[in-house]
């Protein structure tokens, strides 16, 4: 068949073009591999342990031994004691960041209930980041060792109050007021009264204990990818078209169906190929960079249509952007920008709801986002065929516009 | 030479900026994904949010600690709460993404409340939509808090009433109201102490250090798009060097009674005028839509500005002077472009990274560019300071170019 031929033609002339393929697959995975190690990178920068000077001026007191230790449980920090001058000084010339100030008489002030205050302060060498980090340990444990406290002696007010009242009445002694309080903060530390659990849908894991979604999207890497080979596609046509080597095939005993069907079919393999290989790629990579490689789901099947949708829809659009395109700098730049516009809108490499309202409507113009949806329904919520129709169907409408308006506008010279 | 360079500067100025395309490229997508990411990331951080996820709630307790909640989370600008009946639904409506997460408040939640019973919410999460599942987690705990707190106190005081010898005999209307009395007084007091608690925390600056300010994510976007988009031009700069041998036009400049430095040093300084000219674009788009700072010294910014336009287009004369086509040369622009943007840490600042991918992201000339922007406009970094970066640069420009020259054939 005649348009076999041209597509063996154009495959070869693209295969033998190692760059072409040097970009067609190595950037997409190298791009996510970059981008998943600065994810990685930064999990790791958030879990840093922060070194947090303390000048102690209430040294074996009950108060700031007992906010020294929760200091250092497990929240992220690190206490280191400091001597005031030498802090002050160190400050200064940018040794360290910050310092924590414990000042003295703390912990008798506290016992009895008298205000007094921790003063976190921070030198020339300080990130806002870090200063709000520490701050808010300290923030949450400073407020619970107020209330304890404070409330033990609201409770024993309470007690007083009732101080005139006859013995049966009563009740708030200061002993039961402690004992009971002490019973609830201690019970409070291992099972808080209010807790939440999380789970996923029962509908989606279906019993199955080790369902484990990944976080990270290679999906929408890899639709981004895909459709920028219309933009490949169209530069091809354009080049074709200019050399006048189309009015040539023209000439030749072929219609202009074939000659158009040849043309798209060496870019739909490339696609679907792609697509392959970047989710190949990450499911080995990723792991070598910390993060969890991403779960197919359970439908083969259904993943099979969406790709091949997806390179169709990539291939007609690289045929209306050639058709529609006058000239190289249009084929070129714009398309580009074009593309990533629409991969960003569609959802691709930004979580929904972070674009907003009005960009999430937009984003349902675009073949990226429904796209998007299909590959998530399949891979991280565990659907079938049936589930996806609708975007199987919306994808087709999208891959018949382009190829018709695209065929309507073609002209061959 | 001086006059030619500049004859030859302006030609291939006006090459690169005839094309329309390349206009796109060099100039509206940097300014795009910068804008993009940082309202998207800029958003999360501010008070003032167009954020809305969609949260489902079944709310099966008949009790007063269930409307607590439910009435704290409609209270919750960012979530848009809608109440089913039904846990299977809520379960089945998550599954098909039609919210990011369902809470579950089961039957028995104030009873055990008032028991002093730990009892637990499920929060159901829709796997596609993770990060929206965790904000509402994180708003659920917020409110939790205030009831666990609230529970802690009345189980407290039923407790201890309880322990009194006619508590058995009391009618149950005076034993509540009592407690009722006394829980009020109690959360008052419990409110008092939450505006004045015993333990205040200040945070001071020490003399020298300035007021610290909220990390503007434009501060990173606009200099990050701005130094990887200023590296995308090496392929540009390659491909006309090498379509110029292609077509011939080279070799009648090379016979012209114009000296070779000319041609070279010509084609440098178009490209240089290009990085200034996207320099100012963004870094004005920046401050113009978005308020970006601009630093407090403006030798630093251009010091810094001299040495990235010199590092690309040293940069594009190298690929230039090895690549053998101009295709190739396009290609493989794009691809160094491509892994300068990653590496060098135009999307995440990789160059504050612990280790390997530190070390790997400070061997790019795109990294130091990154680092310096941001040290000028948003840490007020002065000349001195910017230096080690400017450094940086203009010594992988002399590398770039001392390879480049070395290899550049002039047939």
């Amino acid at each position: 068949m005649n348009a076999l031929n041209i597509a063996v033609k154009d495959l070869m002339l693209m295969l033998k073009d190692r760059g072409q393929m040097l970009t067609l697959f190595l950037v997409p995975i190298g791009f996510i591999l970059a981008f998943s190690a600065a994810f990685a990178a930064g999990q790791q920068l958030e879990e840093q342990v922060i070194v947090v000077p303390v000048i102690n001026l209430d040294a074996g007191g009950e108060m700031s031994t007992l906010l020294l230790d929760q200091l250092n449980d497990d929240r992220g920090l690190q206490t280191e004691d400091y001597d005031q001058v030498q802090a002050a000084a160190d400050l200064q010339d940018e040794t360290i960041k910050l310092a924590l100030t414990i000042p003295a008489g703390f912990s008798a002030d506290v016992a009895t209930g008298k205000q007094t205050a921790l003063r976190l302060a921070y030198g020339p060498a300080a990130s806002e980041s870090e200063v709000q980090a520490v701050r808010l340990v300290v923030d949450g444990i400073a407020s619970d060792l107020s209330l304890e406290t404070q409330l033990v002696g609201g409770l024993s007010q309470m007690g007083a109050m009732m101080g005139d009242a006859p013995a049966e009445v009563r009740v708030f002694t200061a002993e039961r007021i402690e004992a009971q309080a002490g019973e609830q903060f201690e019970r409070a530390k291992t099972a808080p009264l209010v807790a939440l659990a999380a789970k996923w849908p029962d509908q989606i894991t279906q019993g199955r204990e080790d369902f484990n979604p990944s976080s990270f999207g290679v999906a929408g890497f890899a639709i981004m990818f895909a459709f920028l080979t219309a933009q490949a596609t169209a530069s091809s046509i354009f080049e074709e078209r200019k050399e006048g080597t189309f009015r040539r095939l023209l000439a030749a005993p072929m219609g202009k169906w074939e000659l158009l069907i040849g043309k798209m079919l060496p870019n739909f393999v490339l696609a679907i190929l792609q697509m392959v290989v970047i989710v190949a790629a990450s499911m080995i990579l990723l792991p070598v960079v910390g993060q969890e490689a991403p779960t197919l789901g359970n439908s083969p099947l259904g993943l099979a249509l969406v790709t091949i949708l997806v390179a169709t829809c990539s291939t007609t659009l690289g045929v209306l952007l050639g058709a529609v395109c006058r000239t190289e700098s249009q084929v070129g730049g714009i398309s580009s920008l074009f593309l990533w516009v629409a991969g960003m809108v569609g959802g691709a490499f930004i979580p929904a709801f972070v674009l907003g309202d009005v960009l999430n409507t937009v984003g349902k113009v675009v073949p990226h986002y429904w796209a998007m949806q299909a590959y998530n329904d399949l891979m991280l919520r565990g659907g079938g065929v049936g589930d996806i129709l609708p975007e199987l169907g919306i994808l087709v409408g999208f891959a018949v516009v382009f190829f018709a308006i695209g065929l309507r506008r073609f002209r061959f010279d | 030479m001086i006059r030619n360079s500049l004859a030859v500067a302006w030609k291939d100025l006006l090459i690169a900026l005839k094309d329309k395309g390349a206009l796109a490229v060099y100039f509206l997508m940097p300014l795009l994904f910068a804008s993009l990411l940082g309202m998207a990331f800029g958003n999360a951080g501010s008070d003032e949010t167009t954020i809305e996820i969609a949260a489902l709630l079944v709310n099966e307790d008949s009790g007063s600690y269930g409307q607590m909640l439910a009435d704290g989370l409609a209270s919750a600008e960012v979530l848009v709460v809608e109440e089913l009946s039904d846990t299977t639904l809520a379960d089945e409506r998550v599954a098909s993404g039609d919210a990011a997460a369902a809470l579950v408040i089961p039957t028995d939640f104030s009873t055990k409340i008032d028991g002093g019973e730990p009892v637990e919410i499920t929060i159901i999460k829709d796997p596609a939509q993770q990060d929206a599942a965790n904000i509402v987690a994180g708003i659920t705990n917020q409110a939790m808090a205030e009831i666990g707190m609230l529970g802690e106190l009345r189980y407290g005081i039923h407790a201890v009433l309880a322990q009194a010898p006619e508590y058995d005999q009391a009618p149950p209307e005076m034993v509540q109201a009592y407690e009722a009395q006394t829980l009020g007084v109690m959360w008052t007091q419990v409110q008092e102490m939450r505006q004045n608690p015993v333990i205040a925390v200040y945070e001071e600056a020490v003399q020298g250090a300035e007021e610290l300010q909220p990390w503007d994510p434009i501060t990173y976007y606009i200099p990050s798009f701005t130094v990887a988009f200023a590296f995308f031009l090496i392929g540009q700069m390659a491909k006309t060097l090498l379509s110029e041998k292609e077509e011939g036009t080279f070799r009648r400049l090379m016979s012209s009674p114009m000296p070779r430095g000319s041609i070279i040093g010509g084609k440098i300084l178009a490209y240089m005028i290009v990085v200034f000219l996207q320099v100012i674009v963004l870094f004005g788009a920046g401050y113009a839509l978005f308020k970006m700072p601009l630093g407090e010294s403006p030798l630093a910014f251009l010091g810094l500005t001299v040495a990235l336009a010199l590092a690309s287009a040293s940069l594009g004369m190298l690929l230039g002077s090895l690549c053998r086509s101009s295709k190739q040369a396009d290609q493989l622009g794009m691809v160094l472009g491509f892994v300068l943007l990653a590496l060098g840490g135009s999307i995440f600042p990789l160059f504050r990274a612990p280790g390997f991918m530190g070390i790997v992201s400070r061997l790019t000339p795109s990294a130091w560019g990154i680092e310096g922007y941001m040290g000028v406009v948003a840490d007020g970094w002065t000349l001195a300071e910017t230096a080690p970066n400017i450094l940086a640069l203009l010594g992988f420009a002399v590398v770039f170019f001392g390879i480049a020259v070395w290899r550049f054939r002039f047939e």
